[in-house]
């Protein structure tokens, strides 16, 4: 059993410095600037924050750098990076620009030594490898691309040969879950979070507090990655924020009397009183 | 003691991502300037050696660069502060075992050993209570008492003084020693800028240690 606490990690997809919010990691939406709302989940007592520029791995790119180093001035808590990671020296750049982890994916699919590598040079801990499991008749693979390429390999495996290489954290997001808010997958997340003996975090379907209570209740994880049930309720405090690209239109609805919500103390709270161990203080 | 007439240098120990550091103790209030091979005056109230990395990483820079022998003569000074941080305090030690058995700054008598698999993780990785010690600086710490901060590694520190034991922290069944401080010389674990508000709370707190 572990007996650390378990981490809540607000999950932020990165284009361009903006955050976007995808359904099943498609269709993006522009939800704000990415910087306020890692300063919100900061003061509102988050426990990490995870950065993922998802159109970095599609074309190879990473401007990410700038970009975390505002981040770091103001946030002082971890702050995990991945998104067209390929090389050591992308990590060792990301990591200077201020950033704690750095999460893998596509790259440790290519190439899996490349894992053993990083790990040696930049430690186990710091390496955490993300696997995007879809589910496709009953059977999960792994993916890559936000699930755009499916990998014949099962995600069992592929968790504890990525563990056996030197990745030190496992973040388990469901493809098919994300972005809708309808729940985890329980049984992959249980699964994954039971074969491996490092941390595994779980990601992708968090729709309300039930939803998350039952994640961690049902399965070993050590954190949960949430992003749109906190997205959406932050971007309310931001009503003057107007894109210029992108699918705007959902933010025409934005209720500009609605009161700023601390969710994270919430759910906090609410976990604390159903015996879940958090952070929580006052 | 005002905090923002105290100066603290930070050592780059190049492999380590300082930034964080060097942000959290500018936003405790500190002068703050970075400690390298261009940079190596050791003049500052306090001196912070970071830690990320591996054990003989970190001292084979502090060799290269003679930073063994100049943290040693700062420490001669009446007024002098070292603060390691997490691999930064274990370097303050006599030796650890990492790989390989590497001798560290010999500053504190003590080891540096791994965790064992207790029925928990190797890697203690997350937020973790401290419980401190009682001692002549308890009132300046006790507001830390049962709060959590951030913690990241695999091998903890074993003083072989019980008394410069400042604080313990518990890794599934484990007790460790999660703050040193002996003479002028401290170290925490845990990462205070990466622990939140209270982190930077902390930082603030180390200038009670120069009276």
């Amino acid at each position: 059993m572990n007996n650390n606490l378990i981490r809540i990690i607000p999950f932020l997809d990165i284009k361009n410095g903006l955050l976007i919010k995808g359904i099943n990691l498609e269709g993006l939406r522009i939800i704000g600037k990415a910087e306020n709302f890692s300063n919100v989940y900061y003061n509102n007592g988050a426990d990490e924050i995870c950065y993922i520029d998802n159109v970095a791995t599609l074309y190879g790119t990473n401007n990410l750098s700038k970009f975390i180093t505002n981040t770091a001035k103001d946030v002082f808590i971890p702050l995990s990076v991945g998104g067209g990671v390929r090389s050591i020296q992308d990590i060792k750049s990301i990591l200077l620009a201020g950033a704690d982890k750095i999460c893998v994916n596509s790259a440790a699919i290519e190439n899996i030594n490349f894992l053993k590598v990083a790990s040696r040079i930049f430690g186990s801990a710091n390496i955490t490898v993300i696997i995007q499991a879809i589910k496709i008749d009953n059977k999960y693979f792994i993916s890559s691309a936000n699930g755009r390429e499916i990998h014949k390999i099962n995600p069992f495996d592929w968790a504890k040969k990525v563990q056996d290489y030197g990745a030190g954290e496992i973040v388990v997001t469901s493809v098919n879950n994300e972005g809708l808010k309808g729940g985890f997958d329980l049984k992959l997340t249980k699964k994954i979070s039971e074969i491996v003996s490092i941390p595994t975090i779980a990601h992708g379907g968090a729709g309300s507090f039930e939803d998350i209570y039952n994640v961690v209740k049902s399965s070993k994880i050590s954190g949960v990655g949430i992003a749109s049930l906190f997205h959406y309720e932050t971007l309310h405090f931001f009503p003057k924020f107007k894109p210029n690209t992108g699918n705007v239109e959902f933010l025409k609805n934005v209720n500009k009397k609605k009161n700023k919500i601390n969710l994270i103390y919430k759910l906090k709270k609410y976990l604390k009183s159903k015996k879940i161990n958090v952070r929580y203080e006052n | 003691m005002k905090i923002n007439n105290l100066s603290i240098g930070i050592i780059n120990l190049s492999v380590s991502n300082i930034l964080s550091v060097y942000e959290g103790c500018r936003k405790a209030g500190y002068n703050v300037e970075v400690i390298d091979k261009k940079n190596c005056k050791f003049k500052y109230d306090i001196i912070i050696v970071p830690g990320v990395g591996s054990f003989s990483s970190g001292m084979k820079y502090f060799n290269e660069n003679n930073f063994s022998e100049k943290i040693k003569d700062y420490l001669t000074k009446p007024n002098a502060l070292v603060y390691g941080i997490c691999l930064g305090m274990q370097l303050l030690f006599k030796k650890s075992y990492e790989f390989k058995e590497t001798k560290g700054l010999n500053l504190v008598n003590g080891d540096v050993k791994k965790f064992k698999n207790n029925k928990t993780f190797v890697t203690h990785l997350g937020w973790n209570k401290v419980f401190l010690e009682e001692n002549e600086y308890f009132k300046y710490f006790k507001k830390f008492e049962k709060k959590n901060f951030y913690f990241v590694h695999s091998y903890f520190v074993k003083p072989t003084n019980k008394n410069e034991i400042f604080a313990k922290s518990k890794h599934g069944n484990k007790k460790f020693c999660s703050i040193v401080k002996k003479n002028n010389i401290f170290g925490t674990q845990f990462h205070p800028e990466k622990s939140g508000p209270i982190g930077i709370e902390f930082l603030k707190s180390i200038k009670y240690l120069k009276n």
